[in-house]
């Protein structure tokens, strides 16, 4: 561990959580910011979870629940025809966050380098740097919608032990397709890199588009750890409940490192995942449909103001450019904020080179977004950039 | 097992030294049961069908907060700020990791007061690197020296004697007071005040039904603290917000029972 590590994961971070804490202070904020959805945990969800509480229980186990990581394991079978052994190769863990932190440290030793595309979600490079390792940034590009492309990826492969893929992508949501993740799993392949497939945004997937796991493709199922959770898809976020799938050997480091650094997860959480899984479906197309309203409003309207993103096939976020403001990212998201009210966070706290991008995410209701462009078009007006009108 | 894509598996996964090094979990200890109480179970519903479904403030809903820093203060410690001081964890051994992260500790370096083998979370300073050692086995100078650490379940007589180290070497004291809130056995923190950098790590777990929710929480002078609330944030991002509220409601009754 590396405790005088995070430098450069912290720093971009903590550029959101500052503009997120100056948006409290601030009357009428529309936060297009953080990442946590604006619709409600289905009532059910909740009911049956607290339901199942009810009595006299043992303690959770570290690894999980042995009823959620079935269910688990069903959902991966009945959905993608992948089976996984729930005794040994599931690990429920505090969020997604938390899986991802586990996994750093149970894969990278000091000096081990780690790809990641770039942009990225910081918190990638946080627990890079904690387990003593080095991001190795991989360039993706607005020509290819941010996508990673097996090229790029195929000229560092040799660099790095560790790919950490996320699909669909968080700044970006470039959506990878099928053939394109078979691409990225051949060339990791041949590398020998352990690809960490972060999956937290597959159900929002538009466009008719759908994700390919990366432990389905050849050969890739030893090489693969799964990174997911209930936050995105059931709109769970505070329960926080997220899980590893991986080779056994992996599953039982990291269920040894979660058993050293925070022990079991909350029982009511855990039961709240099982409901979510065990019940009713439907919520999760009903996410993705009122989603796709949403982002085709907010494409409809950066379009009429000539803003440029890259086309967003899943996930909640789009990532836009603004460079034809002619500021830079950070600055123009503090000045959006304190002098129109909307809250969007820079590319900067992505990586350090996209000063002319933003990311915008959609977690409000469609008339608070129409209101966002309203006082963006308003705000860029006075910038006295050219407004251009479709 | 076998995937429908996969018709070989691929190479074997390389794990970290630090991950190889950690012993197996043993799941023995976890025989109690746990029931929660119904009235806490009817409010925490309320609560998540009112809408607290979204991640928390990172370090944890302020009302909280400030429950565990009035208890904290109860059982004779300081006075820490429940806004910059205090940060809720899930349980008491994420307390103490992102504690020791938050404080920059390095490997190699020693821990005083910690029981040789570092007992119930040899583990966790195994992970991170740290030496504990006991306070005869202390180094003289503060040179390797970077905390004292203290459990309250330790020899209390030792309590003196180790924030007179602490104070001597102007080194950070965390006593972790493990399930002490709440406890028939509840700690004594007078003796803090003598040192203004102590730290108090440990959980609720001893407030009726609370155990199975997870939480736990870091307090100390909000300069000291500040490292754990970016690490906790960087590992968990927040403490289940049901878990937060079901605590919360458990310190009120505990505080109206007390009238």
């Amino acid at each position: 561990m590396t405790a005088h590590a995070a430098p450069e994961g912290q720093q971009a971070t903590e550029i959101r959580y500052s503009l997120m804490e100056l948006a409290e202070q601030l009357p009428d904020v529309i936060s297009l910011g953080r990442g946590d959805p604006d619709l409600d945990t289905p009532a059910a969800i909740i009911d049956r979870a607290v339901a199942a509480v009810a009595g006299a229980h043992e303690m959770p186990n570290v690894q999980g629940l042995d009823v959620l990581r079935a269910a688990i394991a069903n959902r991966y079978e009945r959905d993608k025809d992948l089976r996984f052994d729930p005794e040994r190769e599931i690990l429920v863990t505090n969020g997604a966050q938390e899986g991802l932190f586990l996994t750093m440290l149970a894969l990278v030793d000091r000096g081990d380098r780690v790809l990641v595309p770039d942009p990225r979600y910081s918190s990638y490079d946080q627990a890079i740097e904690a387990a003593g390792g080095t991001t190795v940034e991989v360039p993706t590009r607005l020509e290819r919608d941010f996508h990673l492309e097996p090229e790029e990826l195929s000229r560092r492969a040799h660099e790095g032990k560790v790919l950490i893929l996320v699909n669909p992508n968080n700044p970006t949501g470039s959506c990878i397709p099928p053939q394109g993740v078979r691409d990225i799993a051949a060339v990791a392949k041949r590398a020998g890199l352990t690809v960490v497939s972060d999956e937290i945004y597959e159900s929002l997937v538009f466009d008719g588009g759908s994700v390919l796991s990366v432990a389905a493709c050849e050969g890739m199922r030893n090489q693969t750890v799964t990174l997911s959770g209930f936050s995105k898809t059931y709109a769970m976020t505070g329960f926080r409940v997220g899980y590893l799938i991986g080779p056994p050997g992996f599953i039982a480091a990291a269920t040894r490192l979660k058993a050293a650094t925070s022990g079991p997860c909350s029982l009511l959480s855990q039961y709240a995942a099982v409901a979510a899984l065990q019940g009713s479906q439907d919520s999760i197309d009903e996410f993705r449909r009122v989603f796709d309203e949403r982002r085709r409003l907010m494409m409809s309207g950066l379009d009429r103001l000539g803003i440029p993103y890259s086309h967003p096939g899943g996930g909640f976020y789009i990532w836009a450019n603004i460079a034809r403001f002619g500021m830079p990212a950070e600055l123009f998201c503090r000045q959006l904020l304190t002098e129109a009210r909307v809250l969007m966070f820079p590319g900067t706290s992505f990586g350090k080179r996209w000063t002319e991008y933003v990311r915008i995410s959609l977690l409000q209701p469609s008339a608070r977004l129409e209101e966002a462009l309203s006082r963006l078009s308003r705000f860029v007006t006075a910038l006295g950039a050219p407004q251009v009108l479709a | 097992m076998m995937s429908t894509e996969s018709s070989t598996i691929g190479r074997p996964m390389k794990l970290s030294a630090r991950a190889l090094a950690l012993a197996p979990v043993s799941e023995a200890a976890r025989s109690d049961k746990v029931t929660i109480a119904a009235d806490v179970l009817k409010a925490v519903h309320d609560a998540l069908i009112g809408g607290e479904t979204h991640y928390t403030n990172r370090p944890g809903i302020p009302a909280l907060r400030s429950r565990v820093a009035d208890e904290l203060q109860l059982l004779g410690g300081p006075a820490f700020d429940p806004n910059l001081g205090v940060v809720i964890t899930a349980g008491v051994r994420e307390a103490l990791f992102v504690t020791m992260l938050g404080l920059r500790l390095l490997p190699g370096e020693v821990i005083v007061g910690g029981p040789d083998d570092g007992g119930e979370f040899a583990d966790l300073f195994s992970l991170i690197g740290l030496r504990p050692v006991s306070l005869g086995d202390a180094p003289s100078s503060s040179a390797d020296a970077r905390l004292v650490y203290h459990e309250r379940e330790q020899d209390d007589t030792a309590t003196a004697t180790l924030i007179a180290t602490a104070t001597g070497q102007g080194l950070p004291l965390v006593l972790n007071i493990r399930s002490s809130i709440g406890s028939d056995r509840a700690a004594t923190l007078s003796a803090l005040a003598s040192h203004d950098q102590s730290m108090v790590v440990g959980d609720l777990d001893a407030l009726p039904g609370i155990a199975a929710f997870r939480v736990g929480f870091v307090a100390g002078p909000a300069a000291l603290v500040a490292g754990a609330r970016l690490w906790k944030q960087a590992f968990s991002i927040c403490t289940a917000a049901p878990s937060q509220r079901a605590a919360l409601i458990a310190l009120d009754r505990r505080r109206k029972e007390a009238r």
